[in-house]
């Protein structure tokens, strides 16, 4: 368990983007222009991925194994499309990076709230 | 126009990356309704192009994967590894720095002729005198008689001139 824990830390922290792939495709399996989609509503529309970062992001994380290319789908729209889903080590890498953001948060809400000034 | 610009742009891309995504890339451009939103995908393809072929030259090529059997350990290998054109530069410049000093310790150490005089100015703190020698040289030594001979701080230097060139015909 330690070794995965180790084997794990070599990706964190995430990039935003990363992050917001990985978590839309925690949801299932998604295309290129459904995870673009997938991220803006997460953020409420304040992190716009375009297909170039999306793309170059998506091939690093194939390439670790972090996200598999499942192919194209019959019977969707667009042929041209492929979808891609979240792989069980990439899973394992979001799951840690949202312990960790849960560790940031936790000590940023204590230190705001030591320094939250006293009412007289 | 913007889509024909937007397919010449990912033609651009390197081979690996525009095999894989470029049908992708431009089944979104499709997809976006408006020229503004169609101008933002192609400055996010300026940026795409330029990103992949600085920064990724890992992916310039398909990366070469050796499939995993039992028992059998898998090697990682190089063999479609491009290092950064920034370590090309960064190793060039070492490279011509490295080569530089050795061709000077090679060619102009202490003892070197070339650097003698520099070398007792520094050691006297002096100027540099010449001075012929006062006393006679020995008999035997032929050269010393014909070339003008130097001396600088207990060394000796010969300017050994090239003779000069025989103006008879040499018979045959």
């Amino acid at each position: 368990m330690r070794a995965m824990k180790e084997d794990l830390s070599e990706f964190l922290p995430l990039s935003p983007a990363t992050l917001h792939i990985l978590l839309s495709l925690a949801g299932g399996d998604l295309h290129g222009y459904a995870i673009m989609q997938e991220v803006k509503r997460q953020s409420e529309g304040q992190y716009k991925l375009g297909p170039g970062t999306l793309y170059d992001n998506l091939q690093k994380l194939i390439e670790r194994r972090l996200v598999q290319d499942v192919g194209q789908r019959a019977g969707d729209d667009d042929p041209r499309r492929r979808y891609y889903r979240l792989g069980s080590l990439g899973r394992a890498v979001l799951a840690a990076e949202t312990t960790r953001l849960e560790a940031v948060v936790r000590e940023a809400k204590a230190r705001l709230h030591a320094a939250r000034p006293r009412r007289a | 126009m913007l889509r024909y610009l937007y397919r010449c742009l990912l033609r651009l891309h390197p081979p690996y990356f525009r095999r894989r995504f470029s049908e992708e890339m431009l089944s979104i451009f499709d997809q976006q309704m408006g020229a503004w939103a169609a101008a933002r995908l192609m400055a996010d393809g300026v940026r795409s192009l330029l990103r992949q072929w600085w920064l990724r030259p890992e992916f310039w090529e398909e990366p070469f994967t050796q499939p995993a059997a039992d028992g059998v350990p898998v090697f990682y290998t190089i063999k479609g590894f491009k290092p950064r054109p920034g370590w090309l530069v960064d190793g060039g410049l070492v490279s011509a720095v490295v080569f530089t000093s050795i061709c000077l310790v090679m060619g102009y150490t202490w003892n070197h002729p070339a650097l003698m005089p520099i070398m007792s100015m520094y050691r006297s703190g002096s100027k540099i005198t010449w001075r012929r020698p006062t006393s006679p040289p020995p008999p035997n030594v032929q050269v010393a008689n014909e070339q003008p001979m130097y001396v600088d701080g207990g060394r000796v230097v010969l300017m050994i001139q090239a003779p000069p060139k025989s103006t008879t015909p040499v018979k045959d």
